[in-house]
């Protein structure tokens, strides 16, 4: 049943130009099948991908010539030497996740695009991975033994457009991703993440998913991202979703879940589009009685606010202080901007004055608005 | 040889060269935005974008700098001399022809997400190509072509059981006439553009629309219908979901007031996003036959003795329908794809792109004359997206080609209302 199906595979691949070689899923494969496979055909394949189908060595691998692209994912006894991939000077994509593989050296040799190690030990990635200069895509999801210094090296990879930390345990810091500025989706699914502050710095970003994220609970940092199509909460503890109401481009995203906060926010209250999309999801609802003041959306189990209750202010100042000085600063001044004509007007009805200290006092007070009305603008703008 | 609509009266075709970036604002729209867009939502697709980032970001990159075209690498099932024309035709975004670097673009997507391996040919034509076991999982755009689930609560489904057993009892000639622009609607509401649009289903009989329906000659078609003359139908498809339930309830409508044959053409790959594959039908087909209510509603399309859905290698190519029929140099003559119309009296041309394959993507002006240079009567039945309209009649719509560039998307406006028509070529 092996040899016909391989036989099929390998005719296939013959027939459909001789470029891409699909093996995956063919069981007990154990080793690559040099000899089914003539010599003018391993010097055309340039994509090879042998994903889940008993592996154990990469034996003759060096016959394929032309390979740009090698997939062998989900071997679990595949041991992966550095010096099999180090000979394959074209490789740009390779994907050795949930391999036997420990040592990527291999990475100081070929210059890859495209890297997926998920479930591997991640203790010897920091010293090499920092080789990689022209990476785009990086799956590190369920690695172990993650430290400081992976981020670090992470941190230096530039081009990065996609990155997989979902399930990696013992990442404390994630501000290495704000020195990321090409990344466009962010997977922290399971992680410790605390808050999106990275997200100021990531101008491109279009998706971010955070599923399972108990510590999550503010999503300050993303405000302004109007490329992002694609917000996933699901099982975090963010209930506040004042910072997104504005970033449209989440609607493109409304069909893909119901966990998926494909919301269109923009709009004053009620919002007959969001009810209705709330609606189709099938398992959310919202509060008719409220709709004047706040939509209380309910996705998978959880209530999320639009409209900020004072836990949620707090929680937003207490960020605002942690994070930012600039918009600390504003955000300071617009506090004592928005008082101050209140103490004018205070002051003035209990004591009685000239004239023209009345205007004086009146010209402060408009002053003081404007200034909190301009202060609340590049707050907003900020953030 | 001639081609199947050609102009009236002698003229120079250098007059009306075929549509590019470089002359063609809608194309130049499509190339910046639409393609771009179309990759950026497979990237941000949980399972395609993990698997295929690189080689999409690749694809989307050579996009935005509308420079250099990346090979195509594989050929999923094209005779050789096909394969070469196909792959051959494409350098340059930037000045392909607009319908070849379109199609391009999905075969090179296609590629990209490893479709093609799982295309397999289906017993005893060899004709038709089938996704593996008729799974969508290996198609890239198969969330737009979720349909709801059948038997369930959703009052998709029951709405068109009603709307189907209300009209039956009017005349057969309004019921014709609903099905046609049932069927026109719900090309200007194809699901590719779900997530720009509230779309639903319209039924027959809504005539909201009606002011934007440019061309009219849906009489003329349910004439044609109902004729002694015509016996075979056919229709080439364009949209899944809601189109396609629409296109079927047509046939459906044909069969059971004019008794007529009615074949329906669709492709083999699922290419421009929500276009019909057999794939498509065969899944769509099982569901209907599970319920019987609608298996009532639809009865004469699950009958094989009077309608069936067919596949042609030809339209999944750039190639027009006249390459179709008379191959061009290079090209073996295939005799399944000189079948395709050969016995027809009645051809149903639906949507933009399959228009622009009968015309030719040029830059024609619109009330040009033309004439058809086959038997059978042709109408087309569109929403006008691109800027390709020939043969109007300058008392129906007088509109010219910056009219209608005026009138399609582009960057200032990416949503306009479409223009409708449904034209006959004499």
């Amino acid at each position: 049943m092996t040899n016909v199906a391989l036989d099929r595979r390998i005719e296939q691949c013959r027939t459909s130009g001789g470029r891409v070689l699909r093996l995956s899923e063919l069981p007990d494969l154990r080793s690559l099948p040099i000899e089914k496979l003539s010599k003018p055909l391993r010097a055309t394949v340039s994509r090879l991908s042998a994903r889940k189908c008993g592996l154990e060595s990469l034996d003759g691998l060096e016959l394929f010539t032309g390979l740009v692209e090698l997939k062998v994912s989900d071997n679990r006894a595949l041991k992966i030497l550095p010096e099999v991939i180090a000979s394959h000077q074209k490789l740009e994509i390779l994907d050795i996740s949930s391999t036997d593989t420990g040592d990527f050296s291999f990475l100081r040799f070929v210059d890859l695009d495209y890297l997926s190690v998920r479930g591997l030990s991640l203790a010897a990635l920091a010293a090499d991975i920092r080789h990689s200069k022209t990476i785009r895509f990086l799956d590190v999801s369920g690695g172990r033994d993650w430290t400081p210094d992976c981020g670090e090296a992470i941190g230096t990879l530039t081009s990065l457009e996609f990155i997989d930390l979902s399930d990696v345990e013992g990442i404390v810091d994630f501000s290495f991703l704000a020195s990321l500025p090409l990344l466009r989706v962010v997977r922290l699914d399971g992680t410790q993440v605390r808050d999106l502050r990275f997200a100021k710095n990531l101008p491109l970003l279009q998706g971010l998913t955070a599923r399972k994220t108990l510590n999550l609970r503010s999503l300050s940092g993303i405000e302004g991202h109007k490329a992002l199509q694609l917000l996933d909460l699901t099982g975090s503890a963010v209930r506040d979703l004042y910072p997104v109401r504005k970033l449209e481009g989440l609607a493109g995203g409304e069909s893909k879940s119901p966990g998926l906060l494909g919301l269109r926010l923009s709009e004053p209250f009620p919002e007959p589009r969001l009810a209705a999309m709330i609606k189709r999801h099938g398992d959310a609802t919202h509060d008719e009685t409220t709709k004047t003041k706040a939509i209380q959306v309910y996705l998978e189990g959880g209530p999320y606010r639009i409209r900020r209750t004072w836990d949620d202010l707090v929680l937003s100042w207490k960020f605002a202080l942690q994070t930012d000085a600039a918009v600390t600063r504003d955000a300071s001044l617009k506090l004592v901007a928005t008082f101050t004509p209140f103490l004018i007007a205070s002051v003035m009805a209990l004591f009685p004055m000239d004239f023209l200290w009345k205007v004086f006092l009146y010209v402060v007070a408009f002053a003081c608005l404007f200034a909190a009305w301009l202060l609340n603008y590049r707050v907003e703008k900020q953030k | 040889m001639p081609s199947i609509i050609e102009p009236s009266d002698d003229v120079d075709l250098r007059r009306y060269p075929y549509a590019t970036t470089l002359n063609n604002e809608f194309a130049l729209f499509t190339l910046a935005n639409r393609l771009p867009g179309t990759i950026d939502r497979l990237l941000l697709d949980s399972s395609i974008g993990r698997t295929s980032w690189s080689r999409l970001s690749k694809i989307r990159e050579s996009l935005i700098s509308q420079g250099r075209v990346p090979p195509l690498e594989q050929n999923p099932f094209f005779d050789e001399a096909v394969w070469k024309h196909i792959s051959g035709s494409v350098k340059s975004w930037r000045s392909a022809p607009f319908i070849n670097f379109e199609y391009y673009l999905y075969y090179k997507v296609l590629e990209a997400t490893g479709s093609y391996f799982h295309l397999e040919p289906t017993e005893p034509t060899k004709e038709q190509w089938i996704l593996a076991s008729g799974d969508q999982s290996s198609d890239p755009f198969k969330t737009d072509k979720d349909y709801p689930a059948i038997g369930g609560n959703d009052k998709y489904w029951s709405a068109i059981e009603a709307a189907a057993k209300l009209r039956w009892k009017k005349p057969k000639k309004t019921q014709l006439k609903e099905a046609v622009f049932s069927s026109l609607y719900n090309n200007q509401r194809d699901a590719s553009q779900l997530r720009q649009f509230n779309i639903n289903f319209v039924h027959s009989g809504e005539s909201r629309s009606d002011d934007l329906i440019k061309v009219d000659h849906s009489a003329h078609l349910v004439d044609a219908l109902l004729s002694p003359e015509t016996s075979r139908i056919d229709i080439v498809s364009d949209n899944f979901y809601h189109e396609f339930v629409s296109d079927l309830s047509l046939a459906e409508t044909i069969i059971r007031t004019a008794g007529k044959k009615v074949n329906i053409w669709v492709k083999n790959v699922p290419s421009f996003v929500s276009d019909v594959t057999i794939t498509d039908w065969e899944r769509l087909k099982k569901d209907l036959l599970a319920s019987p209510a609608l298996s009532e509603c639809f009865k004469s399309v699950l009958d094989p003795s009077f309608f069936s859905v067919r596949s042609a290698r030809h339209l999944d190519t750039h190639l027009s329908f006249s390459d179709a029929l008379y191959p061009p140099q290079g090209i073996a003559p295939s005799a399944p794809l000189q079948e395709l119309f050969q016995h027809s009296h009645l051809i149903i041309i639906k949507g933009d792109l399959n228009y622009r394959k009968l015309v030719e993507d040029r830059l024609w002006e619109p009330t040009l004359a033309v004439r058809k240079t086959i038997d059978a009567r042709i109408f087309c039945v569109r929403a006008v997206k691109s800027a390709c309209v020939v043969g109007v009649d300058e008392s129906e719509w007088p509109v010219t080609l910056d009219m209608l560039n005026a009138s399609l998307p582009s960057l200032k406006n990416p949503r306009p209302d479409y223009n409708m028509i449904i034209q006959e070529f004499r």
